[in-house]
């Protein structure tokens, strides 16, 4: 095992390693059964999701009431969790497309877990709108099927919107994730154990031989569904933020809710992003692959948002005060002082005060401190789509129809089933797939263009622009 | 399957049980026993008419005009059924006690009448047995009574019902030694004998509303949930500055009450000093040497010699001074009404002060009161009668729709003695404390069920129809009473034979009708009530110098050291009698918004000296006796006193009603403290622990918004002449209505916050009960609400009430953001729900700015038998999951719609009327057609005190809001 690299001023290329080490550095947790601990964790883990699900069951047989959402509070922990769990997606998305298309290589050590997690972040929000429904078994009605009744979804609703929008954001991010994942599948393939694990990246690899023009192809798909994903960063959230922001709700009802949105999704997504890593680098001692350098870029990204995220919040400050209006500048005296002023305190230290950390290198470079900021973010960022949605609908306009909320234990426990979820899926995936992606990594290594040349079978013909020569 | 393979398969299916059979006879058994609890099922085959009785349509509703003695005040009313089901009850609008109007208590009489919990069959000692052995061991125990020289004891409601007091007679008569003693928690007892002390004769008055000017109210409820419909309609009339003057109306109270909310001037006032009150106000009318009262030189010197001073009655002297002018000003429309529970001294002064005022025939008319008024026994029979019934004289109790183990003051003893009477029989609706101890527990039947009469209402017989034969195998008291005349005096065992034979002897002759009695009978049956001769008016115009020396002395006398508690009917269970009715438990009080219980109503300044917070329980003691009951502290109400609501904490009363809140009952003596309902120098200490107490608003300022606005009567005539007065008349609609557009017109100035309109509209619309808790999370469904709001300053605010439905917006927010478009906009400007598109996302309440779309949390609609029965056909029964929310009743609107195609001719003004509307006492809301300029809604939603709720959002809601009005005296702040 190559040592890891000293962390500060360490060049993102990294140290010559023969690549077939890096491969199977990155293969190894799929070649060696895996231990204690990852039992532990994923017995731990499923166990969460498991009752998760139990609670979905029970809230679909006997309703929505088992939760403490009311009038006036309609939505509450299933749509902050979805909002969180979406936000925290946005990240995988970023990294892997964005920073592919501005050619930032540091970004490909890290890439194919934040895209892994992307897809699991809206496999789990994605439950939420279902189960919130108060008759989820109706909730392909949402979804514009021709029928004999011509009746068709109402295109007004943001929520039609959200359908579409994270529809195709979890379509183009599998697409995108696999595509760039069939390049490894096919070295893992070679690298096969088992007869199982053989078929299994057999069929996965379709076949892939590493030809010029398999990654020709490859290149060029992977460059386009990188383009087609790169406005999906942007796009998501901003529409789900226009269920809130087409709203006539105090608190809802503001333009900047958007690019607030956005790059609240971005912060929670580095953060998600960083508190996992942090524990696999260690785990799979791939300190070497996925350095302090990734994680001190990462957290310049976190400070970026957070500064971003608390503009947002003193915008919409002097925007209810400017208003003039009572409703709006009730709203922020009331997410200020009222019942719920404590979710908000939590809010603005997690999300504004305690990224600030980051201006100093010493705290960037720190692991331990990086990993507490990340967590504490994510505390923050569930808090701000807590204090959006909640505090907001608690005290509208009539003050004769306002309320109060408190969560049950249903809905504690569901929270807990979605971060079961999400864990479960994040630890089956870094047992059965590369957390890292090989052929990237590898590309960044000098002289990687000869190796990767090696690499390719020399009996196989040589291709050019797809043609046998 | 081969044939012989059947053939062997069927034979081992003879065999044994196998799967297919045991699923089988498990789905037989099933069906067996789910029938089995089907009581209508056994009461014969169902089948359909083979002649179709004349005017009896399937599927369309008939209205039997009926009344409802059961009910407070008696209200008459059309009983609408569907294929033999009542389902929704509305005033009778050609009877002058109702106009059409009714209270909340009416409204929810279909619950009560298919209520799973009443009593299905008579039991003897807790064994289910018949009315054929009921009868006969009855019958026998009072024969047996009699032979042994025993007394029988009656106790029954006040009987408003002519015929029911003669069956009670004819009772008496047959066993001889009757003792008939009726029993209502609240009664007028007090305020007849004040008047009679003054007057010579019992009286009771009633406001002329058409006439008087200046009212003031000593703890009167009269604009009460527990009021008449008469009064909430007079009022609000005099209340539209256009209409002309405005009555002004003062109110002297304890504790906020609906009328002190609809005051003009409010003082806080303890109970104990309202006597002083009157007293102040006596002493200075006879100044004026002119008054009527002073022209009798006993009178003039008792009370010039008064000296009571304004502190003494605990209010600035220029209040005072600006009250008295107000009502000398113009004496002869001027009034002064006193609340039945205070004391009769307190009654008498009134109508000393009224006599002095002489306003009788002008502001006020002198009535005489009701044999059921009358019936009332005073506290010292009821304390012979108890113990006479310990020591052992009474053959038997029969408590025929009383509940006297719940309504009597505990220390009388009722219900030790009761178990040295040999026979306790109780007739009762549902299980009761009564039942409890009773031998034979007989199913009553309702109102609904039950033939009679009343003459509550002077100058009318009202009468009372069955509208469906009875549900349980009950019967109506008055029937069983003649079921157990001894044998050679029993007649027909048909009580609708009987009332019938009476009318023919005893009304029809002297109704001076010109046709014959079957004609008679059909008109009155069809009306509801015949007009009789009004009994002359009482002699009120004397005040007897005696009677006043006494009462004033009792005035001058009392004062109340320490805390004073006042029990008042509950506003939603009165006295106890509708602690089962769900649709009332949980209609929110129409002061504090509390449901599903009472508390110890307090200033926020006794709680502080108490130490206790709201919820908290303290215990109130006077002479020994205790209760412990959570504070409730609420604005307005005048320190040291104490509010109690009576008719909760009921220990036998049905699944909903037993155990809900708390009863003052215990404090309460048989002889009364100050009056059976006012108790001084009662004593407070903290008590442990706390109880939740659920409060449907958790808010109660506007925080200066303008969703409600108040106008002063000075003020409105200042804008006469201005182009607008209000605000949020918004842009022309996004929508263009080509035939009707609905709208509703809400006056806020005469909605008093009853709740009517609420049950109304849970009854017409099939809106479920969902209980204390539920409500507590913030999960009731009522379509309207009525938002109470204060304004001022807390030691004694404005109140306003503001009915909320859907406002059916033009540009509606709920409708745009439905995913699946369960919401849409009619043609007619409606936002119609469609229930079985609706998925559920909630998203459109979220949206709503007036949180006025209910959802269905879990399943809550009664699934026990007969509950189902209640359901209006015409209106979709919301399964859980999905959104619901006011429709300005569609199926009312398609119903007036088809009858007037069919009747070929276009709709007319008036011809819909939403449920809410039509219930409503005080004619507040207002339906109708906004693209008609001639309606009424299309006029009202013009008018200088219209303005929008929320409509600078832009919603452009249908429903105009009227501002509430006052009407101060110039220059008073109060």
């Amino acid at each position: 095992m190559k040592q890891v690299p000293s962390a500060p001023g360490h060049d993102v290329a990294f140290d010559q390693e023969l690549l077939a080490q890096i491969d199977d550095d990155i293969a190894a947790p799929m070649r060696v059964p895996p231990g204690k601990l990852w039992w532990a964790a994923i017995a731990f883990t499923s166990s969460l999701m498991l009752l998760g699900f139990a609670l979905m069951g029970y809230t679909a047989y006997r309703g929505i009431g088992v939760w403490g959402n009311n009038s006036p509070v309609f939505w509450a922990f299933p749509i902050v969790n979805f909002v969180f769990w979406i936000g925290i997606g946005h990240a995988g998305t970023l990294i892997s497309a964005i920073l592919f298309l501005f050619r930032q290589p540091w970004r490909n050590a890290i890439a194919r877990f934040a895209e892994a997690m992307t897809i699991f972040a809206v496999m789990t929000a994605g439950l939420f709108p279902l189960i919130h429904m108060g008759r989820p078994w109706l909730a392909h009605w949402v979804f514009p099927v021709p029928n004999d009744m011509s009746l068709w979804v109402n295109f007004r609703s943001p929520l039609v919107w959200d359908v579409f929008a994270i529809s195709t954001y979890f379509t183009v991010s599998l697409l995108f994730w696999y595509v760039g994942l069939i390049p490894d599948l096919a070295a893992m393939r070679e690298r096969a154990v088992t007869k199982v694990h053989r078929v299994v990246y057999s069929l996965l690899s379709w076949g892939w031989t590493g030809l010029n023009r398999h990654w020709r192809h490859y290149e060029r798909a992977y460059l386009i569904l990188a383009g087609v994903s790169t406005p999906l960063v942007v796009s998501v959230h901003t529409i789900v933020s226009f269920d809130f922001a087409t709203s006539v709700i105090p608190g809802w009802h503001t333009t900047i809710l958007p690019p607030y949105f956005v790059a609240g999704a971005v912060f929670s997504g580095f953060a998600m992003v960083m508190t996992v890593l942090i524990i696999l680098r260690r785990l799979f001692r791939i300190e070497h692959l996925i350095t302090i350098r990734h994680l001190e870029y990462m957290n310049k990204v976190i400070l970026a948002t957070g500064l971003m995220v608390g503009y947002a919040y003193l915008v919409e400050m002097f925007t209810a005060w400017y208003s003039a209006e009572e409703p709006e500048r009730f709203m922020l005296l009331n997410r200020l002082t009222g019942p719920y002023a404590w979710a908000f305190a939590v809010m603005f230290t997690c999300n504004v005060i305690v990224p600030q950390v980051h201006w100093f290198k010493k705290a960037r470079t720190s692991l331990p401190i990086m990993f507490v900021v990340s967590i504490l973010v994510n505390v923050g960022m569930w808090f701000e789509r807590f204090v959006i949605i909640v505090t907001s609908l608690h005290r509208d306009f009539l003050p004769a129809s306002w309320g109060l909320y408190a969560p049950t234990l249903v809905d504690f426990g569901i929270l807990a089933g979605s971060f079961g979820m999400f864990f479960t899926l994040v630890l089956i995936f870094v047992r059965a797939l590369p957390v890292i992606s090989m052929t990237e990594v590898k590309a960044t290594i000098p002289g990687s263009q000869m190796t990767r040349r090696r690499h390719s079978p020399s009996e196989l013909p040589d291709v050019e622009d797809g043609i046998h020569v | 399957m081969s044939p012989i393979e059947e053939i062997k398969h069927s034979l081992a299916e003879s065999a044994g049980l196998d799967r297919r059979r045991f699923l089988a006879i498990l789905s037989a058994s099933l069906a067996a026993a789910s029938s089995g609890c089907n009581r209508l099922s056994e009461r014969g085959e169902i089948v359909s008419y083979r002649v179709q009785p004349e005017g009896v349509l399937p599927g369309v509703s008939q209205a039997y005009a009926s009344s409802l003695p059961g009910y407070p005040h008696a209200p008459a009313v059309l009983v609408f059924t569907r294929d033999g089901r009542p389902i929704k009850i509305e005033g009778n609008p050609d009877h002058p006690a109702s106009g059409g109007a009714t209270d909340a208590y009416s409204q929810a009489a279909t619950l009560d009448l298919y209520d799973p919990d009443r009593l299905g069959k008579p039991l003897y000692k807790g064994q289910q047995s018949n009315w054929k052995d009921a009868d006969g061991q009855i019958r026998a125990a009072l024969k047996q009574a009699a032979a042994s020289r025993e007394r029988i004891l009656l106790i029954t409601p006040a009987l408003v019902s002519p015929a029911a007091r003669s069956v009670v007679q004819r009772f008496q008569t047959a066993w001889g030694s009757v003792t008939h003693l009726t029993l209502e928690m609240f009664h007028s007892g007090e305020a007849l004998r004040g008047r009679r002390m003054v007057h010579g004769e019992p009286s009771t008055s009633r406001v002329n509303w058409d006439k008087a000017r200046r009212v003031l109210g000593c703890e009167c409820d009269f604009l009460g949930p527990a009021g008449r419909v008469a009064d909430h309609a007079g009022f609000a009339a005099r209340r539209r500055p256009e209409d002309g003057e405005m009555i002004r109306l003062w109110v002297a109270e304890g504790a906020m009450t609906s009328t002190g909310a609809k005051a003009d001037h409010r003082l806080p006032v303890r109970p104990s000093a309202q006597p002083r009150l009157l007293l102040w106000l006596l002493a200075e009318l006879v100044r004026d040497e002119r008054q009527p009262l002073a022209s009798n030189a006993d009178i003039r010197s008792l009370l010039t010699q008064l000296g009571v001073s304004s502190e003494e009655v605990g209010l600035p002297k220029d209040v005072l001074e600006a009250l008295r002018a107000d009502l000398v000003g113009d004496p002869h429309r001027s009034c002064v009404l006193a609340g039945d529970q205070l004391p009769w001294y307190t009654h008498s002064l009134a109508a000393a002060v009224n006599s002095g005022l002489g306003n009788e025939g002008t502001a006020l008319s002198s009535v005489v009161p009701s044999p059921a008024q009358l019936s009332v026994p005073a506290p010292d029979e009821w304390a012979a009668t108890v113990d006479e019934l310990r020591r052992g004289q009474f053959g038997a109790v029969l408590c025929m729709m009383a509940n006297p183990v719940y309504s009597l003051s505990a220390d009388l003893g009722f219900a030790t003695a009761l178990e040295n009477a040999p026979l306790v029989v109780s007739s009762s609706l549902l299980p009761s404390e009564t039942t409890a101890k009773a031998q034979w527990i007989l199913p009553a039947a309702h109102d609904l069920e039950s033939w009679g009469d009343n003459d509550d209402h002077p100058g009318l017989l009202t009468l009372q129809q069955p509208t469906l034969s009875p549900l349980f195998e009950s019967r109506q008291w008055e029937q069983m009473l003649l079921a157990w005349l001894p044998e050679n005096q029993l007649t027909t065992p048909d009580y609708g034979a009987y009332l019938k034979s009476r009318w023919e002897t005893e009304v029809y002759p002297v109704a001076g009708a010109a046709e014959d009695f079957d004609r008679f009978w059909q008109a009155a049956l069809h009306d509801g009530f015949i007009k009789t001769n009004s009994p002359a008016p009482p002699v009120v115009h004397k005040i007897d110098p005696t009677g006043l020396s006494e009462a004033v002395g009792e005035a001058r006398r009392l004062n109340s050291p320490e805390l004073e508690l006042l029990i008042v009917p509950g506003s939603r269970t009165y006295d106890g009698r509708f602690a089962n009715n769900g649709w009332l438990q949980e209609l929110p009080n129409p002061v504090t918004t509390q449901v599903w219980g009472n508390g110890a109503v307090v200033s926020e300044k006794t709680a502080q000296r108490l130490n206790r917070l709201e919820g908290e329980l303290v215990e109130f003691s006077v002479e020994g006796r205790s209760v412990t009951i959570p504070l409730l502290v609420e604005p307005g109400v005048a320190d040291d006193v104490v509010l109690v609501e009576a008719g909760y904490a009921r220990k036998t009363a049905g699944s909903v009603g037993t155990g809900v809140g708390f009863d003052a009952k215990p404090l309460t003596s048989n002889s009364g403290g100050i009056s059976p309902w006012l108790y001084t120098g009662v004593t407070a200490r903290a008590a442990q622990g706390s109880a939740v107490l659920v409060r449907v608003q958790g808010h109660h300022d506007t925080k200066g918004r303008s969703m409600v606005q108040e106008i002063e009567a000075a003020g409105w005539l200042k804008l006469a002449g201005a182009k607008t007065v209000h605000t949020a008349k918004t842009s022309p609609s996004s929508w263009e209505y080509k035939g009707h557009k609905w709208g509703l017109a809400v006056d806020l100035a005469a909605c008093t916050g009853c709740g009517a309109c609420t049950i109304a509209c849970v009854a017409e619309n099939n809106i479920p009960v969902v209980g204390a808790e539920q409500v507590r999370r913030g999960r009731e469904m009522h379509w309207i609400r009525l938002d109470r709001y204060y304004v001022g300053k807390p030691e004694n605010p404005r109140v306003v009430h503001q009915p909320m439905m859907c406002q059916q917006c033009d540009f509606a927010p709920c409708e745009k953001v439905c995913p699946v478009a369960a919401t849409v906009h009619s043609p007619e400007g409606l936002d119609e729900m469609v229930y079985n598109r609706c998925v559920g996302t909630r998203y459109c309440a979220n949206n709503c700015p007036y949180k006025v779309r209910r959802f269905n949390f879990l399943d809550f609609h009664d699934k026990r038998s007969p509950a189902e029965l209640i359901f209006n056909p015409e209106v979709t029964v919301r399964r859980r999951g999905v959104m619901e929310k006011c429709t300005f009743c569609v199926q009312r609107i398609a119903a007036g719609r088809l009858k007037a195609k069919i009747e070929g001719r276009p709709l007319r003004d008036g011809d819909i009327q939403t449920a809410c509307q039509q219930a409503c006492p005080a004619g507040a809301i207002v339906f109708g057609d906004l693209n008609d300029p001639q309606s009424r809604v299309h006029k009202l939603a013009a008018s200088r005190r219209g303005y929008l709720a929320l409509g600078e959002l832009g919603v452009q809601p249908a429903v105009t809001y009227l501002s509430a009005t006052r009407n101060p005296c110039p220059g008073l702040k109060i």
